[in-house]
C-alpha cells in the first residue's frame, strides 16, 4: 500500500478513536461532578431528615467561574424524591427559612403553587413528588467558611403539623474556619 | 434581496416551527401526542429526547414506541433514511440558533474548522463514544445537551448551570457556534443526533428511491456560492476543487437555492456526486465576484 493511501486511512482512524475517547472522558468528567448539585431524598413524615452539607470547594472550575453561588437541590436523576411514607394523603407546604440570599422553590407538579409553596393536590401514601430548590448566594458570602445555613420545612397545611425539617448547610472548605 | 438571504429567511421560518413543535413552553408535538394519543412523555424537550432514546435502543434497554420520544426517534430515523437529515436541516432550532448568530459575526473572526479537520471521523467517533459510554456506566445524554440549554435560554431563566452545561454552552454557542464559519461546528463535530441521521442518509442515498442532493456537473459554473453558503461546511473548495461530504450534509437546501444554474438539486434518483470520485466531485473552481 502506498504511503499516501496509508495516511488516508490512518489519520481518520486515529481521529475516530480519539473522538471515542473524548466522549468517554466527558462521561468520566461528569462522574466527578456529583457534588456540584444535590439530589433531594426525604421521607415524610419523619422526625430527623439527614442534613445536607454542600461544599463550594467541591465545584468544578467552570461552575466556580460562572455560577458558584447558584446551588440546586432537586429530586430526579435517580434520587428517591420526597416520598409520603405515611398511611394518609398529605397536603404539603414547603418553606425555606434561615438562608442568606434568595431561595426559589419550584416543582414540575402542576398542583404546586410557587407563590404559596403549597401542593394543592395531596400526596398519596407511597407516592413521591417533584421538587426543586435553588439557593442564590452572593459571591461575597462564598468567601466565608460557613456560607449559608437554613432549613427546608415540610408541613401539612391542613393541620399545621410539621412533617419534617431538612437542614442545609453550605460551606466553603477552601476557606479556613477561623475567618 | 439576494437569493441566499431570501432562502435564509424562509429557512428561519421552518426553525421557528421546529422550536414550537419540540421546545417548551410550546412543545406542541409532544403535547399533542400526550393529550390526543395518551402517550407517555413530558411536554418539553425531554419528551422529544432523541439522545436518550437512541442510547436505550443501542444498550439493549429497548425503545418503547408508545412514548413521545419513541415516536420522535422512529420518525427521525425513517425520515433520515428516506429524505436525509430533515430534522437538522428543517426543524433543529438549536443548530439554527448558532448558525444565525454566526451570520452576524464578521467573517474574519470565524474559523472554517471543516476545512482543516474532516468532520466525518470526528462525528462518527463521537456517535460511537456516545453509544459506548453507557456500557462503562457513564452517561453523557443529558449533561452535554445543547437542546436543553436552548430551552433554558429561551425560557429567560437559565436557572442553575452545572459545569457540563457551561462547557456545552462554550462549545455550542461560542467556539463552534458564533465563531465558526456557518455557525454549525457543534452540529458537524459533536452532535450525535445529527451523526446518526447522516449515517442513515449516507446509506439511504445509495438507493434510487430515496431523496438526496443531486449534482449536474455540466450545469456547474464554478461560482463557489454553494461553498460559501453551506452552513455545515459539507461543500468545500480544496485546491480549487469542489468536494461534497454527504456525511456532514444536513440537506438544508441552502446550496441548491443559492446555485444560479440549478447544478445542485434535491430529489430521488442518482446523486451523481460519485461520478468521478467516491465521495467527491472534482470540478475546476473559478472564483467569480458574487452578483447582487
Amino acid at each position: 500500500m502506498k504511503k499516501e493511501d496509508m495516511k488516508k486511512i490512518l489519520i481518520p482512524t486515529v481521529i475516530f478513536v480519539l473522538s471515542i475517547f473524548i466522549v468517554i472522558g466527558e462521561g468520566f468528567y461528569r462522574t466527578t461532578l456529583t457534588k456540584e448539585s444535590v439530589s433531594l431524598g426525604v421521607t415524610i413524615p419523619s422526625e430527623n431528615a439527614k442534613s445536607i452539607v454542600y461544599d463550594i470547594a467541591k465545584q468544578s472550575t467552570p461552575k466556580r467561574l460562572v455560577q458558584p453561588g447558584k446551588i440546586s437541590l432537586a429530586t430526579g436523576h435517580g434520587s428517591p424524591g420526597i416520598v409520603n411514607k405515611g398511611k394518609e394523603p398529605i397536603a404539603i407546604a414547603v418553606k425555606a427559612e434561615g438562608f442568606s440570599g434568595n431561595v426559589q422553590i419550584t416543582s414540575k407538579d402542576p398542583s404546586f403553587v410557587t407563590e404559596t409553596g403549597k401542593f394543592t393536590k395531596p400526596i398519596q401514601p407511597g407516592k413521591d413528588l417533584n421538587l426543586s430548590i435553588i439557593l442564590d448566594i452572593s459571591r461575597k458570602e462564598l468567601k466565608n467558611n460557613s456560607v449559608s445555613n437554613g432549613n427546608i420545612q415540610f408541613t401539612d397545611y391542613n393541620t399545621g403539623k410539621l412533617l419534617t425539617t431538612l437542614p442545609v448547610k453550605v460551606i466553603n472548605s477552601n476557606v479556613g474556619a477561623s475567618r | 434581496m439576494k437569493k441566499s438571504n431570501k432562502y435564509l429567511i424562509q429557512r428561519a421560518g421552518w426553525y421557528i416551527v421546529g422550536f414550537g413543535l419540540f421546545f417548551a413552553p410550546f412543545a406542541f408535538f409532544q403535547k399533542i401526542l400526550i393529550s390526543v394519543f395518551k402517550l407517555e412523555g413530558s411536554g418539553d424537550i425531554h419528551g422529544a429526547c432523541f439522545r436518550m432514546g437512541v442510547q436505550s435502543l443501542f444498550t439493549g434497554k429497548g425503545l418503547s414506541l408508545l412514548t413521545t420520544s419513541g415516536i420522535i426517534v422512529t420518525l427521525l430515523l425513517v425520515s433520515a433514511l428516506l429524505l436525509g437529515p430533515v430534522f437538522c436541516g428543517r426543524f433543529c432550532a438549536a443548530g439554527a440558533f448558532t448558525e444565525y448568530i454566526s451570520r452576524i459575526v464578521p467573517e474574519k473572526l470565524k474559523i472554517n474548522w471543516q476545512k482543516y479537520i474532516n468532520p466525518t471521523p470526528v462525528r462518527y467517533g463521537i456517535l460511537a463514544g456516545f453509544l459506548i459510554v453507557p456500557f462503562l456506566s457513564y452517561s453523557v445524554a443529558c449533561s452535554y445537551c445543547n437542546y436543553f440549554l436552548l430551552e433554558k435560554l429561551a425560557s429567560g431563566n437559565i436557572g442553575v448551570l452545572g459545569s457540563t452545561t457551561i462547557i456545552t454552552g462554550l462549545f455550542w454557542l461560542i467556539i463552534f457556534g458564533a465563531f465558526t464559519k456557518g455557525g454549525r461546528g457543534y452540529c458537524s463535530y459533536l452532535c450525535p443526533v445529527g451523526a446518526i441521521q447522516s449515517l442513515l442518509h449516507s446509506i439511504g442515498a445509495k438507493f434510487g428511491f430515496t431523496y438526496k442532493l443531486k449534482f449536474t456537473k455540466e450545469k456547474c459554473v464554478s461560482c463557489n456560492l454553494c461553498v460559501k453558503d453551506c452552513p455545515m461546511g459539507a461543500l468545500q473548495s480544496v485546491d480549487k476543487l469542489l468536494k461534497y461530504n454527504i456525511n456532514n450534509c444536513i440537506t438544508c437546501h441552502q446550496c441548491n437555492h443559492v446555485c444560479p444554474n440549478n447544478a445542485i438539486t434535491y430529489g430521488s434518483g442518482k446523486s451523481n456526486w460519485n461520478e468521478i470520485n467516491k465521495d467527491e466531485v472534482k470540478v475546476p473552481v473559478v472564483i467569480v465576484t458574487r452578483s447582487e
